[in-house]
């Protein structure tokens, strides 16, 4: 049977947080551009109940991970809007001394970028009214402790406080690229298939000229001038080191970040109701130098309880008091890196990723601080889920906790943000793509996602992958017109 | 060759099927192999220890060629007998996958002695043994568990797991009358949901980690009992001590486990408003 043919200037792969801009920006410029989606695309009215989310909208359900000791949970949009959908609509510009060292466009070259993003998105701070019970208590804590929290910035319009961000916005409140940036490409000619699996770039004398795959209907394959892959920092590198594309440098897979993130749940004598409002309201970036950030997080009663240690009538008490639960959590600027190889057994990657003492020392402070907090807003306990001490009832609990060793083993991590697998760079030694994001080693073929962000920016990327998108875009829709 | 039996091979089914054609040849050879040479395999083993891992002892030699020779027949019946089952697993994979077990036993018995003896006397013989049969023996389980009830996301004993978990984990009564118990079947249902977007190796890992965990009592606490053959009163204690085990891998299984049973529990709209949670909306 043979291929469906497709033809058009730019092909780009991927429609999250890279793809989506790449398109838009590509089509406004009058570029002929087709967008390429693994997953659905999903309406607002469409979306279910949590275990429908994780089914319909998370790759692979929701389980994804990165290999190691402990292994990792990293999970990972798959549909329309990639992990915008999923993520938690935090929104944060990266320092301008990261952008610095990543030694390539400057923090004023990007600035512009950044503000075209976050006006598209409608990023503000987020109203009192949906800040939620869950930042009210840590406000207390922090208080009486003298430490600053403040309100996340969203790309959220008309927010119902609903904490569906991660679960698909039933309001469509959320802004994510589905409802921004793609239907933006659109409305500029640019075309869209869905349920289409790109496998393999298509090369000419050294040069990308398209792509191939398969989709429901069989395969496919699609000419263009340019192709750019944005299928995010652990299936792009994996899809590169399959085909044995770009990889002169051997860089192709390394340098994996993932801001490792761990939850700290508190019990009190009130209602805290943390699932009114939304699911991540605040942060403290009082340690953002010790590469430490704190940033709320609630969720369903599944899920929460499911974290908690305990078994009975204990346990059901516990999960009974769910109310009176309160959560927050931490996010590492990592120092560790990992490494993504193409998948096997049908899975779209490998990560391996062995978290350093260094960072789990990162991880532990930020767990001392939270229970601190928690403690002085008049927590009853505070759960760490650390081995040996999965909670602290007082001060006293807090010290040894603070003192006692502590192995990368000991904690329960999860990650959301994979970065760094094909950095950019000036040296085609050291690095996969140059900071116009095309490969050094392969003409035509650019990518736009967040395995190019060369290091840890330690704040939600969202922004950071949308910024340098938008500014690759814009330069290589100069170079085909 | 025997038709084989209702319908197209799943993925796994192929994947398995082409697993025992490799094995029915490599076993038909390795008969031929041992009749012929086998009597050599020891002293070769020996020869390359000395040169490459001289702080290995060597295998000590069998006294005479006629206690050799007898074991050798031994031997060389087992291949063939191995080579027979691949054979006729490979005619017709779905039909006569229950011969599988036949590779697995004699797999699973050689590497465990080879470990055995590797322990009293560490020479480089039975160490290739472990590192052939072991591997062939985890490869042949891994597709052979994938291709069983390929169509099926549980089988009955790995949601008599979960369920054994959720009724300890949410026994009836106290803090709120609902049990898992009572919303067992809805439950299972959305763990099948949570189940269904998994690939083919997610899935069968979800369903090797239900045998692990139920197997952890024994292997890991030396009770005498795997968790679902304990009595109810003592699986609260042994979970508690799995959740906190000193390996973080072990602590990952009991999470997982705690979530697929706690999450589809807590989607049911009764338990969720129990503990005052909306219930919501399905599409």
């Amino acid at each position: 049977m043979s291929a469906r043919r497709h033809a058009c200037k730019v092909v780009v792969v991927g429609t999250g947080a890279g793809g989506a801009v790449a398109g838009a920006v590509l089509a406004d410029a009058g570029i002929d551009t087709l967008l390429v989606e693994q997953g659905r695309r999903w309406e607002a009215g469409d979306h279910d109940d949590v275990i429908g989310a994780f089914s319909r909208m998370y790759l692979n359900g929701g389980i994804t991970l990165t290999l190691g000791n402990p292994p990792i949970p990293l999970p990972l949009g798959c549909a329309v809007g990639g992990t915008t959908v999923i993520n938690s609509s935090t929104c944060f510009r990266p320092s301008e001394e990261k952008i610095a060292a990543w030694g390539g466009p400057s923090p004023a070259e990007l600035a512009p970028c950044f503000a075209e993003v976050e006006r598209r998105l409608n990023v503000h701070p987020e109203e009192e009214a949906v800040l939620g019970g869950n930042t009210r208590v840590m406000r207390r804590g922090c208080a009486a402790l003298g430490v600053e929290i403040k309100p996340l910035s969203h790309n959220i319009k008309d927010c119902k406080g609903r904490g569906r961000c991660q679960y698909g916005c039933r309001e469509g409140a959320k802004q994510s690229t589905d409802v921004t940036f793609v239907p933006d490409a659109l409305a500029a000619g640019a075309r869209l298939l869905t349920r289409h699996r790109v496998l393999n770039v298509l090369t000419r004398n050294g040069r990308a000229v398209g792509v191939s795959g398969v989709s429901p209907e069989g395969a496919f394959e699609i000419a263009a001038d340019a192709v750019v892959l944005a299928l995010g920092a652990l299936s792009t590198p994996a899809f590169l080191l399959r085909q044995g594309l770009g990889n002169a440098s051997g860089r192709v897979g390394r340098g994996l970040t993932i801001h490792p993130a761990a939850r700290v749940v508190a019990e009190f004598d009130e209602d805290v109701d943390g699932f009114n409002g939304l699911s991540q309201a605040g942060y403290i970036d009082q340690w953002a130098d010790r590469g430490v950030l704190l940033e709320g997080v609630f969720m369903p009663p599944g899920l929460l309880t499911a974290s908690l240690p305990g078994t009975g009538q204990e346990y059901k008490d516990l999960a009974a008091a769910y109310r009176r639960l309160a959560s927050f959590g931490i996010m590492v600027a990592d120092t560790t890196t990992g490494r993504v190889l193409r998948g096997r057994l049908g899975n779209p990657f490998t990560a391996f990723y062995q978290l350093n003492r260094a960072d789990a020392e990162s991880m532990r402070f930020g767990m001392a601080r939270l229970a601190e907090i928690y403690l002085a807003a008049g927590a009853k306990r505070v759960f760490t889920n650390v081995q040996p001490m999965p909670f602290l009832r007082n001060r006293d609990e807090l010290r040894r906790f603070e003192t006692m060793p502590i192995r990368p083993s000991h904690l329960e991590m999860m990650a959301f943000h994979p970065l760094g697998t094909c950095a950019m760079g000036a040296s085609p030694e050291s690095s996969v793509v140059n900071y116009d994001l095309e490969a050094h080693d392969v003409g035509g073929l650019h990518v736009m996602d967040g395995s190019v962000v060369p290091a840890s920016p330690g704040v939600n990327p969202q922004i950071t992958i949308m910024g340098l998108a938008m500014r690759a875009a814009k330069n290589l829709a100069q170079t085909l017109l | 060759m025997t038709p084989e039996s209702g319908g197209a091979l799943t993925r796994a089914e192929r994947a398995l099927s082409l697993w025992m054609l490799l094995s029915a040849w490599t076993y038909a050879f390795g008969a031929v192999f041992f009749l012929a040479a086998g009597k050599h395999i020891p002293a070769v083993i020996n020869h390359i220890a000395a040169r490459l891992l001289p702080f290995l002892p060597l295998y000590p030699l069998p006294d005479a060629a006629s206690e050799g020779a007898f074991w050798r027949v031994l031997s060389v019946s087992m291949m063939a007998m191995l080579a027979w089952a691949c054979f006729t697993v490979r005619a017709d994979t779905r039909g006569r996958a229950w011969l599988v077990p036949i590779v697995l036993v004699s797999k699973c018995c050689s590497t465990v002695c080879y470990l055995l003896m590797f322990a009293t006397l560490p020479c480089l013989a039975y160490l290739v043994g472990v590192l052939t049969d072991g591997p062939i023996f985890l490869l042949t389980y891994a597709l052979w568990f994938q291709a069983r009830n390929a169509d099926r996301f549980l089988d009955a004993r790995e949601e008599a797991v979960l369920l054994a978990v959720g009724n300890e984990l949410m026994p009836r009564g106290g803090a709120f009358p609902a049990g898992y118990a009572d919303f067992a079947a809805e439950s299972l249902a959305d763990t099948r949901r949570m189940l269904a977007a998994q690939n083919t190796a997610t899935l069968a890992m979800t369903r090797l980690a239900l045998h692990a965990f139920n197997a952890a009592p024994v292997l890991l606490l030396f009770r005498p009992r795997t968790f679902l053959a304990m009595p109810p009163a003592e699986r609260g204690p042994c979970l508690l001590r799995l959740e906190s085990h000193p390996v973080s891998l072990v602590r990952s299984l009991v999470q997982m486990i705690k979530l697929y049973a706690m999450l589809p529990f807590f989607s049911q709209p009764e338990p969720a408003r129990a503990v005052g949670h909306p219930a919501e909306d399905r599409t």
